[in-house]
């Protein structure tokens, strides 16, 4: 049933997600950059069934808000 | 300069060397004097002007060869063109600190060029265009792409989905070439060790290569 719907909506299957906490130090154009970050790396399923991975980087504001919205979810789930 | 003992058919090359056209002349450098018997030092002169600017890796304009299309011949066009282009072109290929401005004359005297058409070519491989020419032969070569801008960070992991307080430092760089790849990744400390090990050693033997002069090409 659940892969019924999958493939109906041509979405793909989240498989796995990973993160890291931690702070860039210094680069070639700033010395002293000491700001925290979040890397995460997502694995997908697309509908056709090949696995990717993407991988991307948050500043601490970005992933205050993407962490927000991951508790309004919550939320909703909760009430239902 | 090559010191293959070679003697011109008439046996008149006083230096005995091989020619800058290699050691048979070409079929399109053989029917070049019949050709350029037929025109004008005016109509060669647009020619050479037209191959120079091909050799310096500017357009050349549909204008300037229909100018010379309705002064001579398809035929003569055709084959001037075509035996210039591979004289110019087997002569600009040598260094110029190889190929000595009277033996190029002689050799062209030899290949029974109209003397009057030889101050001119020589001006072109001898003459201050020839920088650019060399620039725009060693730019439109083979060659891999390059690199264009390199980026480094260095991060700290804190804790990790699967690992808590790693505090290990790692490396992020971001690679831009010529090509329009860019590569993103990073680097261990292991392996940026490595890296550094393999530029130093490089850089050595770099400097290796420039004191015994090999990289000095001379006569």
């Amino acid at each position: 049933m659940e892969e019924d719907v999958v493939s109906l909506l041509q979405i793909g299957r989240l498989i796995d997600v990973q993160w890291t906490l931690g702070v860039a130090v210094s680069s070639n154009t700033c010395k002293n950059i000491n700001s925290p970050f979040v890397a995460m790396a997502v694995k997908v399923q697309d509908s056709s069934g090949k696995v990717v991975s993407k991988s991307f980087e948050l500043s601490l504001m970005e992933f205050q808000s993407f962490s927000r919205q991951m508790k309004d979810i919550a939320t909703v789930l909760e009430t239902m | 300069m090559s010191v293959v003992h070679i003697v011109g058919e008439g046996g008149s090359l006083s230096t005995e060397r091989t020619s800058f056209v290699g050691q048979r002349i070409p079929n399109e450098i053989k029917v070049l004097p019949k050709y350029l018997k037929k025109i004008d030092k005016a109509t060669f002169r647009k020619i050479l002007q037209v191959l120079v600017t091909s050799f310096e890796g500017r357009d050349v304009s549909e204008h300037s060869i229909q100018e010379l299309a309705d002064v001579i011949t398809e035929e003569t066009l055709t084959y001037t063109v075509s035996g210039l282009h591979r004289l110019l072109q087997s002569a600009l290929r040598l260094p110029h600190t190889s190929l000595k401005q009277q033996d190029f004359q002689d050799e062209l005297h030899e290949l029974s060029i109209p003397q009057d058409f030889i101050p001119d070519i020589t001006s072109v491989i001898f003459g201050s265009r020839r920088a650019t020419i060399d620039n725009n032969s060693l730019e439109s070569g083979p060659r891999l792409p390059k690199l264009d801008e390199f980026k480094w960070r260095v991060d700290v992991a804190i804790s990790t989905s699967v690992l808590n307080r790693v505090l290990e430092p790692t490396l992020l760089v971001e690679m831009r070439l010529s090509n329009g790849k860019v590569s993103n990744f990073e680097i261990p400390i292991s392996k940026f060790h490595d890296l550094r090990y393999s530029v130093a050693e490089i850089i050595r033997e770099m400097e290796h290569l420039e004191q015994r002069s090999i990289l000095q090409i001379q006569d």
